[in-house]
């Protein structure tokens, strides 16, 4: 992200996982909805980007961030002798990714499937992070 | 034992070049039926969804056909059924309708993500700037060990938390109504960032593309060394496929 001219605008598809996660997780057509019969029970690992957006912690480091901004070199007050140092507020290194295995879907595959459709084998043991 | 993996629906005469990679690296195709095609590639039976390569090959697919500009109708991650036929038979006969009207509706059209996020300390200065009472705040617990201010430094975060939604608000409404004008629809998206100032899609006609990046290039300009913002996209419509729904029993 640095490197960039002031005032230009970043261009690019979706790049890295935080992107993805967003789009494909919470977006998009549930096919659920759409089928029911023939869904296969596979076991989908969830994946939560959590945030915390307002608490204690939040407030924290807010507080923080401001204790550390330089007033004197910014013209805003007095001489600010706190020593600088760029708050690491923002940025994706503050979204926590939390894998978990979810309870999987019940059934391999639905009733109502012809009994000659043999159920998706469902061992759990193929499952890495 | 195999099963389909399904990516999303688009028109039965999409074809997907070879170099376009599903997950676990295997062949995309569409399976046609009538003028409705669905994206899939196999899967092995028994194989847990959920990992990295598996969600980037996912939205890689989807991508690919959003940057030919073909029209798809992107599902959430995670979808699997049991054969090509009942992908047939049950997903695109059944909803045939739904899906032409609503592939009718985005077509010739782009999902395009914009974000933006204050640089650096540049809110922070903001804020302490526009309010004397935040000013002072800092100013009495500055020097005092953490311990001994605990309270006023909840306090500090908590109004200049406050400070800057309502300054987050002001901007947003700024990055959404200076691009909204080019675009068909909007959908804002919830924020997920402190420094964040708005993240909003867009839905724009590819004709209209160009009109769109530069709106968003002269507000760039604007809020040089100020707001940094970003363009994602062309990506398939993820934020405008929400109208449909599957209950047709």
């Amino acid at each position: 992200m640095s490197g960039i001219t002031q005032g230009a605008v970043e261009r690019s598809g979706s790049t890295g996982l935080g992107d993805v996660v967003e789009l494909i997780l919470d977006k998009g057509l549930v096919i659920d909805a759409f089928v029911q019969v023939s869904l296969v029970g596979i076991e989908v690992l969830t994946i939560k980007a959590r945030v915390v957006v307002a608490s204690v912690d939040t407030y924290l480091r807010y507080a923080q961030a401001i204790n550390q901004l330089d007033l004197a070199a910014a013209g805003i007050a007095a001489a600010a002798p706190a020593p600088i140092q760029p708050p690491q507020i923002g940025g994706w290194q503050k979204t926590q990714v939390v894998i978990t295995k979810a309870e999987p879907m019940t059934g391999g595959v639905a009733a109502g499937t012809p009994a000659s459709q043999p159920a998706i084998d469902r061992q759990q043991d193929g499952a890495t992070s | 034992m195999t099963a389909m993996y399904v990516y999303g629906v688009t028109y039965a005469e999409t074809k997907v070049p070879d170099s376009i990679r599903g997950i676990d690296d295997a062949t995309v195709t569409v399976v046609p039926q009538e003028q409705c095609g669905a994206l899939v590639s196999e899967l092995a039976g028994g194989r847990p969804l959920g990992q990295r390569s598996d969600l980037l090959a996912h939205e890689g697919v989807l991508e690919h056909l959003a940057q030919a500009q073909v029209p798809v109708l992107p599902f959430r991650f995670g979808a699997v059924m049991t054969g090509p036929g009942e992908v047939a038979s049950e997903l695109l006969a059944v909803h045939q309708e739904q899906f032409l009207a609503e592939l009718g509706h985005l077509a010739g059209r782009i999902e395009l993500v914009v974000k933006g996020r204050y640089e650096s300390d540049r809110a922070y200065l903001e804020v302490l700037a526009e309010d004397p009472q935040l000013l002072a705040l800092r100013e009495s617990i500055q020097g005092v060990p953490e311990e001994a201010s605990y309270q006023e430094r909840i306090r500090l975060g908590e109004l200049v938390s406050q400070a800057m939604d309502r300054k987050r608000a002001v901007d947003g409404e700024r990055l959404v109504q200076t691009l909204a004008p080019h675009a068909d629809q909007v959908a804002p998206r919830r924020l997920a960032q402190e420094d964040e100032v708005a993240t909003a899609a867009f839905l724009v006609r590819h004709e209209r593309r160009a009109e769109f990046e530069g709106a968003i290039d002269g507000l760039g300009q604007d809020w040089a060394g100020r707001v940094r913002l970003r363009l994602i996209g062309p990506l398939p419509p993820y934020d405008f496929v929400g109208q449909l729904s599957g209950q047709a029993s």
